[in-house]
């Protein structure tokens, strides 16, 4: 098992790799200078030129692009351009605040980490007994109000949501706050609610189908025949297995999470990761941009990689898997070293 | 003295969609005496399975319905229990063995537990005691006991079909239902399960009945066999009677598509046609369509039981009605 986790975090490297360029080169072909951003209306084009020189955005592609992976140095006296390179987690200071990117990102994630998490416990507590019930009794009343309500949490945009909440709870009935920060607990709730609508739908939804088709497995009827409580039987035999794929979907629904944080925070003016990234993009803040993707891909590929450790806890046949794995592994080993 | 364990009267089982009625079973009527045992033959589809779950209460909630009859077991009306009582039988005094061994079994519950759990449920409320039975059971199977923390796709086909007959018989049932137990296994295997239900049987001294669409399958272990068609039973009787002079065409149809080593045949007699559709009920006999002794009256008149010495047949031949061509080709 500690053999699989450190394989599986080695593997998340090629994927980092990737991911950073990819958006390493959309930045890069991305309209607007950074140059000609920072300095005054009236600079001259040769002080533009010499700043690209500065910043190293006057070099090829390829080059700038390992520029960012192992770091930087200026040409310039003034050290703010250079850095240490992704490797060791600094990416520069931004064109905007000059502060390190990486310190404003650690500063702000515990914020949208907050929002997530309450967004995702509602989410998995409301939506996995709506879809356990909903299977349990198809085509009963509640089976039905759960897929209508799935449905219409289905089809609401965050943003959408969002304002609609702000102008019924806020505006109108001015219950909560329509600004969120994560000092104030009250003016969480909004945010949370928009966040949760479209995971709970779409785990509600998983859940319900993945349980239907459990409860028609053969080892459930094992289980009646061996005179098991009906509830007992979803309880110890149906719920396990159902939630294998449910659990893949709350994996990649964290991922959801972090975009739609992105929406959320806007709309909401919440000081989290999301605001960072739309400040960035719209000053071309560079090297804020970057941090800042790497950064959610780093915590994507982190939970998934906890939701592959949870599989194999549940599922004894991954975990045999793995083991099978490690063992045709030393087996090999152990054939060439004879 | 034999008394009887079980007692089907007349059993009508049915499943009731919203544009359809299927007849699954058409009042049967069956008795097991305590120790015994029953094949149940026929086609998929003749209500064999059906039969079973209306056995256990085990009809899909929504759609299965028993619409009349009764089954006696020790005495008391299955069809009449509740579901609490029902549950109580289930898995302690009637257990069932179930055709797909692979997909049996619960793949994410080690088998040790998935046998001490119906342990469990029946009474034994120690965990210890529960395990350590467990454990007697495995090995009763010929599962050493050190597999018990294993889970079910560490085992072999055959193998999960011991640990589905160690679960069945755990709690010492009266009745042990056996659906189809060997159809997903390969021959030598097959041999290998039938052996060890016959044993086990004799051992517990449960009774049995062996649905099986295979006459040979129920030829090694029970002694009687009752023959089904379309949701009846067309023909009971003991087994040596049964084969050696079939009185039901259908019975005779079966017996012809056997192979056999010592008579040399070119081609197998199939029995042409197929079973009807069970969502229409028919005026006449159920069989005629496909019976090569069929006559007018046939498709008019709907054959009851006939009673000839101690087995039973559905047939107008043996009625009387039409004259009983079979057994002169027969003789």
């Amino acid at each position: 098992m500690v053999k699989y986790i450190l394989r599986r975090l080695l593997m998340i490297i090629p994927v980092l790799l990737g991911v950073t360029f990819i958006v390493f080169s959309l930045t890069y072909i991305a309209p607007g200078d950074p140059a000609r951003m920072i300095l005054p209306q009236d600079a001259t084009e040769a002080d533009i030129a010499q700043m690209r020189h500065f910043m190293g955005l006057d070099e090829p592609f390829i080059k700038q692009y390992f520029h960012f992976l192992f770091g930087f140095k200026s040409p310039s006296d003034d050290s703010s351009f250079s850095y240490k390179g992704l490797l060791a987690l600094d990416l520069g200071r931004s064109y905007v605040s000059n502060r390190p990117v990486f310190r404003t990102i650690l500063e702000r994630f515990p914020n949208t980490a907050l929002l997530s998490l309450f967004a995702l416990l509602l989410s998995v507590l409301l939506s996995i007994p709506a879809g356990i019930i909903s299977a349990t009794h198809q085509y009963s009343v509640p089976d039905m109000i759960v897929s209508i309500l799935s449905l219409l949490g289905l089809s609401m945009p965050a943003f959408w949501l969002g304002m609609i909440l702000i102008w019924i709870f806020s505006v109108q009935l001015k219950i909560f706050p329509s600004l969120a920060n994560p000092n104030n607990l009250k003016s969480l709730v909004l945010p949370v609610i928009t966040l949760a609508t479209m995971n709970t739908a779409v785990q509600a939804r998983m859940t319900r189908s993945s349980m239907l088709e459990i409860i028609r497995q053969d080892y459930i009827r094992t289980a009646r025949a061996k005179g098991l409580e009906e509830k007992k039987v979803i309880r110890r035999h149906a719920l396990n297995n159902a939630l294998i794929p449910v659990v893949t979907v709350i994996g990649l629904q964290v991922g959801q999470l972090l975009v739609g944080a992105v929406l959320t925070e806007t709309v909401f003016s919440y000081p989290g990761i999301g605001t960072i990234m739309v400040d960035a993009i719209q000053r071309k803040d560079t090297p804020q941009i970057l941090a800042s993707v790497v950064f959610v891909a780093i915590v994507f590929a982190l939970v998934n990689l906890v939701v592959d450790i949870v599989y194999a806890f549940i599922d004894p046949r991954i975990r045999a898997q793995y083991e099978g794995i490690a063992k045709i592994k030393i087996n090999n080993s152990l054939g060439k070293s004879k | 003295m034999e008394s009887l364990l079980l007692s089907i009267n007349n059993l009508t089982t049915q499943y009731i969609t919203d544009n359809n009625i299927i007849h699954a079973v058409n009042g049967i009527s069956l008795e097991l005496a305590r120790g015994g045992s029953i094949g149940l033959v026929g086609e998929s589809g003749a209500g064999k399975t059906t039969t079973a779950y209306s056995i256990m209460g085990l009809l899909p909630k929504l759609t299965g319905k028993i619409i009349k009859g009764s089954i006696l077991f020790e005495g008391k009306d299955l069809t009449l229990l509740s579901e609490e009582e029902m549950r109580d039988i289930r898995g302690s005094k009637i257990s069932m063995i179930f055709q797909d061994p692979m997909t049996s079994l619960n793949p994410i519950i080690t088998v040790g537990d998935q046998i001490a759990e119906v342990l469990e449920i029946h009474g034994t409320s120690n965990k210890n005691e529960a395990q350590k039975k467990a454990g007697d059971m495995l090995e009763m199977v010929g599962i050493p006991r050190g597999r018990m923390n294993e889970y079910p796709h560490q085992f072999s086909g055959g193998m999960k079909q011991r640990v589905i007959i160690a679960i069945a018989l755990a709690c010492n049932p009266e009745l042990l239902i056996a659906d189809e137990p060997t159809t997903a296994l390969d021959v030598t295997i097959q041999a290998q399960v039938l052996k060890m239900i016959k044993e086990l049987k004799n051992e517990l001294d449960t009774s049995l009945i062996l649905i099986s669409h295979n006459l040979g399958v129920v030829a090694q272990v029970c002694e009687n066999v009752a023959i089904m068609y379309a949701g009846r039973i067309v023909e009971f009787g003991a087994l040596r009677d049964v084969f050696s002079k079939p009185l039901h065409p259908y019975t005779e149809g079966l017996l012809n598509s056997i192979p056999r080593i010592e008579v040399e045949k070119e081609r197998l007699i199939p029995i042409r046609g197929m079973m009807p559709d069970p969502s229409i009920v028919p005026s006449g006999c159920i069989f005629k369509p496909r019976c090569p002794y069929a006559k007018e009256e046939c498709s008019v008149q709907a054959p009851i039981v006939s009673k000839i010495s101690d087995r039973r047949v559905m047939c107008l031949m043996h009625e009387g009605v039409i004259p009983n061509t079979m057994g002169a080709a027969n003789e």
